[in-house]
C-alpha cells in the first residue's frame, strides 16, 4: 500500500455490509461508524462520511437497523443510535458470504498460482 | 411513509447532520486547528450537506413526489418573477390550446361522440347510387321492392326498415299546426334497440293500406300538446283532417336521424303500386337504414349488396340497370358532408399550436440564456443534467398549464359562439350541433395537449440550457461560444417551422377567399333587389283537386299584381331533378341519360325575378290547360343536349324524377318555345339544366311568390296576406324575405367556415410575425458587442442595417420555400373547396410569400434598425 491514503469508490452493497458489520460490535451513531470504517481501514476508504446518512436511512428503511436518539454515555448530549435488528443480522451473513464466494472467484482469477504454492 | 412524516423526517435528519458536522469540527479543532478552519475541514470532510439530504430522501422512497413538487413550486416562482414572459406565453399558448379545444369539440361532439342508440355501430344507411352525366355522384334511397331483395339477406341483417318524411298538419281546433312527421315502416323503430314509453310499435297489419291510421307521439308533443296524459293510448289525433289513434309514446330521449325530435310518428303503407314490379323503379325515395347481423361487418354486407345489385340489374334491368347499392355507417352517414372541413379546421388549428410551440420555444431559448448563470449555480451545487432538465420541463408543462386552462376559458366561449352560429343563426349545419360542449373527451384531449405541448416546446431548449460549461458561464462572458451557434440553428429551424406553417395556412386561406370573391361575381341570372319572396303551401286535404290548386294561385297572382308598388308577381315550385327525352335524339344508355331541373312557374315570374329571355318567347296567359303544352328550357340545357342545333320548337318529354324514379305528373310531349338565362340558387357553384313549364298546365300545392316592387318590398307583404285571406282565411303565409337577405344567407353559409379558416391563417401570420422579430431582436441584442466592433472599424449604419435584414431575409425565405412545398403537397385537400380555379392556382400562392416575406422584413427591420443605431462606443463600454 502506498503511503498516501487512496480513496476508494464503495460499491452501494459494500457500504451497506461494512455498515452492518459495524454495528455489531453494538449501537453507534453517525460519526462513530463513518470514523470507525475510516480508522480501521488505515484511512484507505476515505470517504465523505455524510454519504453514509443515505445508506443508514436505506438499511432503516429496510428494517435491518433501528434508530433512536439517545444521550451519549460519555457526555451530556443526544445522538441518534443506530442499532442492528435480528434481519440485519441475518443479512450480513448473508452478504459476507456473498463477499466471499466473490472475492475468492476473483482471486482465483486474478492469481491462480498463488493458490497453488 | 406518510407525506405528513416527511416534515418531521426532515426534521430529525437535519438535527442528526448537525450534530455529525458539529462532532468532526470539535474534533479538528482539538487536533489544532483555528475555529474558522475547523468548520471548513469538516465540511470538506463532511460532503456535500444539500445533496446528501437529496440523497437521503431518496432512500425514503419520497423523492419523486418531493421533487416534482419542489420543482412545481420553483416553477410557479420563477413564472411569477417574470410576468411579461410568462403573460406572453401563457396567452399565446391560450390561443393555440383553445382553438384547437374548440374545434375539437366539434370533432367531438360530431364524430367521436357515438349515435345514442344500443349497439350503434350495427346501424348502417342504405342507398342507391349511379354516377349521372351532369349531376356526379347521385345517391338515392332504396325502391320498396329492391328493399324485399335487401331485407331477404338474413345472414347479413338483422332488419331492414325505411321511412319517408311526412309534413302533417294537426287539424283540431281553428288553426292547423303542422308537426314534424315520419312515416315509418313496422321495423323502423324497433330497428333503434328503444321501447316506447307507452303503448307499442306498429303491428305488420298496421303497416296495410287500410289499416294505416294510427300514431306514435313523440314525448314533447305527448307533454305540450296533451299535458303529459297518461290515458293518451287509444284517443285520437286528427292529422289532415283524418283521425289516428294514438298507440304509443316515445321515451323522452329518442331522437330521430340522431338529432332529430319528432312529433308524431305513423305507419308508412306502401301501395299496391310500389309494392309491385313497376314499384322497383318508382318508390327509390324510401330512406333505408338496417342492423347488421353481429358480427357482420360493414365491408362483408357491401360486398353482399354488390352482388345483389348486379343480380338484380340483369333480373330487372329497367328498373336497376346502372344502380349500385350502398353500405355506409349510419353514424358515417350523417357527417359524411361534415368530415372533410372539420380534417382542414383540425390542421388549420394544429398548426395554429405548433406556431405558438415555435414562439415558446424561443422564449424560453432566449429566457434561458439569460438564467445560464441561475442553471451553472445549480449544476454547481450538484444537480444532475437530468435533474436541470426535468426541472426546465416542468417549468414549461407549467406554463403550458396556465395556457390550457386559459385556452379552455377560450374554447368554452367559442363553443358557445359555434353552437348558435348553427343552432340559432344557421349559418351552416352540421349534425348534433345542439350539444357542442367541452365534455370529458374534449377535456381529456386539452390535457393531454397542454402536456404535449409543455413538453415539445420546452425539451429542446432545456437540453441545450442544461448544456452550459460551468467555468464559462459562471464568469459570465462568454457570446460566441459552440452553444450559442446551436442555440441559433434552434432558433433559426423554429423561425423556418413557424413561416412555412403559416404559409401553408395562408394558402390555404387565400384559395378560400379567391373562391369566395369567385363565387361573388357569379352571374346569378336574377335581379335581386326590390323582390320579396315568401311560402306558399296549400294543404293537400284542403285543395285535392288540381284545378282548386290552379285556381288559388290564379286568383292570388291576380290581386297581388293589382296591389300598389307592385310591378310584377309571380310563383314558381323550384324543380326536383328529372330525367327528360328530348325528342328526336337518340335514347341514352343509363347514367347518361338528359337530366334538368322541373321548375314549375308562372308567366310572371321571369318579370318578377329578373331572369332575361334569350330566343324564343317567354310564358303568357294563354299557356294554359288544354292549349300546347310548352316550356321554356336554360342556356346550359340548351348547349348541353341541343348542341349545334337551335332547340326553339322541339320538342322534349319528361321521364321521371331522378331522386325518387317517380314519374312526373305529365309525362306528354313539351314544346320548347324559348332560352333564358341561366339562375343560380340553391348551387352557386355549377351551372344546372333547367326546364321552366306553366303552373297552369301542372297543377301546383307549393309554391313561393316572389314579388317586386317599385316600393319598399316588405311594406307590402300585409297587403298580400289580406289578398291570400280574401281568398282563403284559413291560409297561412310563410317567411316573408327579401331576396337580396336570401342570397345574402347561401353566401353566409359558405361565409362562416371561411371565416373561421381566415381566423386561424390571421392568428398564424399574426404570431408568426411575433416569433420572427422576436427571434430577430434577440439575435440583435446578443451581436451589440460585435456589431459595435464593425462599427468602430467603420462599418456604416446602412452596411449593418443591410447585414441584419439580410440575415433575416433568408432565414424566412428558406421558411417560405419549405411552406410553399408543404402547401402544394397539401393542395389536394383544398381540392373540394375551390371554385373557378384550381387547388394549385398561383395567385394565393403568390400572396401569400408575399405577405409573409414582407411581414417577414418589418419584423427584422425594427431590430435591425436598433442594432445599426448602436453608438459604438457606448456599447464596446457596457461589456
Amino acid at each position: 500500500m502506498t503511503s498516501k491514503p487512496q480513496s476508494a469508490s464503495l460499491l452501494q452493497g459494500t457500504l451497506d455490509m461494512l455498515v452492518l458489520r459495524t454495528l455489531l460490535y453494538g449501537p453507534a451513531h453517525g460519526h462513530q461508524i463513518g470514523k470507525h470504517i475510516q480508522r480501521t481501514t488505515n484511512d484507505f476508504l476515505q470517504m465523505q462520511h455524510g454519504s453514509l446518512y443515505p445508506a443508514l436511512h436505506r438499511l432503516e428503511r429496510r428494517g435491518w437497523v433501528t434508530a433512536k436518539w439517545e444521550t451519549a454515555p460519555d457526555r451530556n448530549r443526544e445522538f441518534k443510535y443506530y442499532r442492528l435488528t435480528e434481519k440485519g443480522r441475518k443479512q450480513l451473513l448473508v452478504e459476507e458470504s456473498q463477499w466471499k464466494q466473490m472475492s475468492e472467484a476473483v482471486a482465483r482469477v486474478m492469481w491462480p498460482a498463488a493458490e497453488e504454492s | 411513509m406518510r407525506w405528513w412524516q416527511f416534515k418531521k423526517r426532515d426534521a430529525d435528519l437535519e438535527r442528526e447532520l448537525h450534530s455529525d458536522l458539529e462532532l468532526e469540527e470539535e474534533e479538528q479543532r482539538a487536533s489544532g486547528l483555528s475555529s474558522k478552519d475547523a468548520s471548513y475541514a469538516a465540511r470538506r470532510a463532511f460532503g456535500n450537506t444539500a445533496l446528501i439530504r437529496e440523497q437521503t430522501h431518496e432512500a425514503w422512497g419520497w423523492a419523486t413526489i418531493e421533487r416534482c413538487y419542489a420543482d412545481m413550486r420553483y416553477a410557479f416562482r420563477a413564472l411569477l418573477r417574470s410576468p411579461g414572459f410568462t403573460l406572453t406565453a401563457s396567452l399565446t399558448l391560450a390561443l393555440g390550446i383553445g382553438a384547437n379545444a374548440a374545434i375539437f369539440s366539434l370533432v367531438s361532439a360530431i364524430i367521436l361522440r357515438p349515435l345514442p342508440y344500443p349497439s350503434p355501430t350495427e346501424l348502417v344507411g342504405l342507398g342507391q347510387w349511379r354516377n349521372q352525366k351532369g349531376e356526379g355522384y347521385v345517391q338515392t334511397g332504396v325502391s320498396g321492392p329492391n328493399i324485399l331483395d335487401i331485407a331477404a339477406q338474413k345472414n347479413i341483417f338483422q332488419q331492414v326498415a325505411y321511412y319517408r318524411w311526412a309534413g302533417f298538419n294537426i287539424t283540431e281546433g281553428n288553426h292547423p299546426e303542422s308537426v314534424d312527421s315520419i312515416k315509418a315502416s313496422q321495423d323502423m323503430l324497433p330497428l333503434f334497440g328503444v321501447q316506447p314509453l307507452m303503448g307499442r310499435f306498429f303491428t305488420a297489419e298496421e303497416t296495410q293500406l287500410g289499416h294505416d291510421q294510427v300514431a306514435i307521439l313523440g314525448h314533447k308533443l305527448w307533454q305540450t300538446r296533451y299535458g303529459a296524459d297518461p290515458a293518451i293510448l287509444g284517443k285520437t289525433i286528427r292529422l289532415d283532417e283524418k283521425p289516428y289513434t294514438i298507440v304509443g309514446v316515445m321515451p323522452a330521449r329518442f331522437r330521430f336521424t340522431w338529432d332529430q325530435e319528432m312529433g308524431v310518428f305513423v305507419p308508412l303503407a306502401l301501395t299496391p303500386d310500389e309494392l309491385s314490379e313497376k314499384g322497383r323503379a318508382t318508390s327509390r325515395d324510401l330512406e333505408t337504414q338496417a342492423r347488421l347481423q353481429p358480427g357482420v361487418n360493414v365491408k362483408q354486407a357491401q360486398a353482399a349488396m354488390d352482388a345483389l345489385a348486379g343480380s338484380l340489374a340483369i333480373e330487372h334491368p329497367e328498373a336497376n340497370k346502372g344502380w349500385g347499392f350502398k353500405v355506409e355507417p349510419l353514424h358515417a352517414a350523417y357527417y359524411r358532408h361534415i368530415g372533410q372541413p372539420l380534417l382542414i379546421m383540425s390542421g388549420a388549428v394544429l398548426f395554429v399550436l405548433l406556431i405558438a410551440c415555435g414562439n415558446v420555444a424561443n422564449l424560453l431559448l432566449a429566457r434561458a440564456t439569460v438564467r445560464k448563470r441561475e442553471i451553472a449555480i445549480r449544476a454547481a451545487i450538484g444537480a444532475s443534467r437530468r435533474r436541470i432538465v426535468t426541472q426546465l420541463l416542468t417549468e414549461s408543462v407549467v406554463l403550458a398549464a396556465i395556457g390550457g386552462s386559459l385556452g379552455l376559458l377560450l374554447a368554452y366561449f367559442g363553443d358557445r359562439i359555434l353552437t348558435l352560429e348553427m343552432t340559432y343563426n344557421r349559418r351552416f349545419s352540421v349534425p348534433n350541433a345542439s350539444v357542442i360542449d367541452l365534455d370529458w373527451r374534449v377535456l381529456l384531449f386539452s390535457l393531454g395537449l397542454t402536456l404535449l405541448t409543455g413538453i415539445i416546446f420546452g425539451l429542446a431548449p432545456a437540453l441545450i440550457a442544461s448544456r452550459t460549461d460551468l467555468n464559462e458561464s459562471l464568469r459570465e462572458s462568454g457570446v460566441n461560444s459552440a452553444s450559442e451557434s446551436g442555440r441559433r440553428r434552434l432558433r433559426n429551424g423554429l423561425v423556418v417551422s413557424e413561416i412555412a406553417l403559416a404559409l401553408v395556412l395562408l394558402t390555404g386561406a387565400g384559395l378560400l377567399i379567391r373562391t369566395f370573391l369567385g363565387l361573388m361575381q357569379v352571374d346569378l341570372g336574377i335581379d335581386p333587389t326590390n323582390v320579396v319572396t315568401m311560402e306558399i303551401d296549400l294543404p293537400h286535404y284542403k285543395y285535392s283537386e288540381p284545378a282548386n290548386q290552379t285556381q288559388f294561385f290564379r286568383q292570388l297572382l291576380q290581386r297581388v299584381q293589382s296591389l300598389p308598388g307592385v310591378t310584377a308577381a309571380g310563383i314558381e315550385q323550384p324543380g326536383s331533378r328529372v330525367f327528360f327525352q328530348p325528342e328526336g335524339q337518340p335514347v341514352m344508355t343509363p347514367g347518361q341519360e338528359p337530366t334538368a331541373s322541373l321548375n314549375i312557374v308562372s308567366p310572371g315570374d321571369f318579370a318578377a325575378m329578373g331572369v332575361a329571355l334569350i330566343a324564343g318567347r317567354t310564358l303568357t296567359q294563354s299557356d294554359a290547360q288544354g292549349s300546347t303544352p310548352v316550356a321554356l328550357i336554360s342556356e346550359t340545357a340548351a348547349h348541353r343536349y341541343w348542341p349545334n342545333t337551335n332547340p326553339i320548337g322541339r320538342h322534349l318529354s319528361v321521364l321521371a324524377r331522378v331522386y325518387s324514379g317517380k314519374a312526373e305528373s305529365s309525362t306528354q310531349s313539351l314544346e320548347i318555345v324559348g332560352i333564358v338565362k341561366d339562375r343560380r340558387g340553391f348551387d352557386l357553384w355549377e351551372p344546372r339544366s333547367d326546364l321552366y313549364a306553366p303552373f297552369e298546365q301542372h297543377p301546383i300545392s307549393f309554391a313561393y311568390l316572389n314579388v317586386r316592387t317599385t316600393v319598399a318590398p316588405l311594406s307590402v307583404v300585409p297587403s298580400i296576406r289580406e289578398a291570400v285571406l280574401a281568398i282563403d282565411n284559413e291560409q297561412p303565409v310563410n317567411d316573408p324575405m327579401l331576396l337580396t337577405e336570401q342570397i345574402a344567407r347561401t353566401y353566409g353559409t359558405l361565409r362562416f367556415p371561411m371565416t373561421l379558416v381566415w381566423i386561424f391563417a390571421s392568428l398564424a401570420l399574426l404570431l408568426s410575425a411575433v416569433g420572427i422579430f422576436g427571434v430577430m431582436s434577440y439575435t440583435v441584442s446578443r451581436r451589440t458587442h460585435e456589431l459595435a466592433i464593425r462599427m468602430a472599424l467603420g462599418a456604416d449604419r446602412l452596411t449593418v442595417l443591410r447585414q441584419i435584414l439580410r440575415e433575416g431575409l433568408g432565414v424566412a425565405l428558406i421558411g417560405v420555400a419549405v411552406g410553399l412545398l408543404a402547401a402544394l403537397a397539401l393542395s389536394r385537400i383544398m381540392a373540394d373547396y375551390v371554385y373557378g380555379i384550381k387547388a394549385t392556382d398561383p395567385p394565393p400562392y403568390a400572396a401569400a410569400t408575399l405577405v409573409l416575406v414582407l411581414v417577414a422584413m418589418a419584423a427584422c427591420y425594427i431590430p435591425a434598425r436598433r442594432a445599426a443605431s448602436v453608438n459604438p462606443m457606448q456599447a464596446l463600454r457596457n461589456e
